[in-house]
């Protein structure tokens, strides 16, 4: 009885300790992901990544859910452009001062 | 000694007419280029657009003010959104034009933690993003606190990297990262309650729920 028990209390922890090392896992490669759209990653790490979303079907997924969201984003968003006249008054403030 | 009168002048006056040259070299090489690029950051800064355009044409007199203090061929952009970041804050947030604050005392400890920001890591479906368009993303971007909306704006829009956005922002780069992080969670939250709002239905629970019930 009481070596169930303590078989059962292994298994668990066994499991905990899997399931915290895969969210630690997924944590860093969300981290590497992150980094990788925001050019912060140097080319030797760039080159791992992506080696890592070619053999692993979820880092690919998570690399191109993060890749839609971000060009969701830059491609969506209001962009302003200056108009003739101000362009002008701008240089004309310049000349003058 | 009139005559070395007239000589100085005229070399005063060559010098001055070289260094006008030199400025408007700068300013229709290296300056005027981005003018867009700050009218669009000035307007999610100020949301509107006359606003927007007063902070561009004031960071332009700045720029002219104190261009001795720019080196030619140095990164033009992050000097001159360092200089509108400045002016909206000297102009338009001392006068509280906007009610929309953020405390950043009440977030430093969750900033300052990347265990905790790995944690409640927030994902969204692809298909949420096609169903949307894009008005949504700019009411996004301007429904979050300023600080937040900043890093936004200057990473996913512009592309600077983390170091001229801290230089532009003033603060580290450990925080401009987790500032970016939360600020890309919050965005989308956002995203995902307008694409609820739209009808849109988020099933990742539901299929794990409706396996279940066939089992």
């Amino acid at each position: 009885m009481l070596y169930s028990w303590y078989l059962f209390q292994v298994i668990k922890t066994r499991q905990n300790i899997f399931i915290m090392r895969n969210q630690e896992n997924t944590g860093v490669l969300r981290g590497q992901i992150n980094l990788y759209f925001d050019n912060a990653l140097s080319p030797s790490e760039k080159d791992n990544l992506l080696q890592k979303v070619d053999a692993d079907p979820k880092c690919n997924k998570m690399f191109n859910k993060e890749k839609t969201f971000r060009d969701f984003i830059k491609n969506n968003v209001k962009r302003s452009s200056v108009s003739p006249d101000l362009i002008q008054s701008i240089r004309d403030s310049i000349r003058v001062v | 000694m009139c005559f070395v009168n007239i000589l100085n002048f005229r070399a005063f006056k060559l010098v001055n007419k070289k260094t006008k040259t030199k400025n408007q070299r700068i300013f229709d090489k290296e300056l005027f280029p981005h003018m867009d690029a700050l009218k669009t950051f000035a307007y999610h800064l100020s949301y509107n657009e006359e606003d927007a355009n007063d902070l561009v044409q004031e960071t332009y007199m700045k720029a002219h003010r104190f261009i001795d203090k720019y080196l030619e061929g140095t990164n033009a952009k992050a000097w001159l959104f360092k200089i509108l970041k400045n002016a909206y804050i000297n102009e338009y947030r001392k006068k509280k034009k906007r009610p929309q604050q953020v405390d950043f005392e009440d977030i430093i400890s969750y900033q300052n933690s990347d265990s905790a920001s790995s944690s409640k890591y927030l994902d969204l479906r692809q298909e949420i993003f096609e169903n949307m368009m894009g008005d949504e993303v700019t009411i996004a971007i301007n429904a979050l606190p300023i600080d937040f909306r900043t890093v936004i704006l200057l990473c996913d829009i512009e592309g600077f990297t983390y170091e001229e956005i801290s230089k532009i922002i003033d603060v580290p780069i450990g925080t401009v990262r987790s500032r970016l992080f939360r600020a890309r969670n919050m965005l989308k939250e956002k995203l995902r309650n307008y694409a609820e709002k739209l009808g849109y239905e988020d099933r990742r629970g539901l299929k794990k729920s409706k396996s279940t019930e066939e089992e």
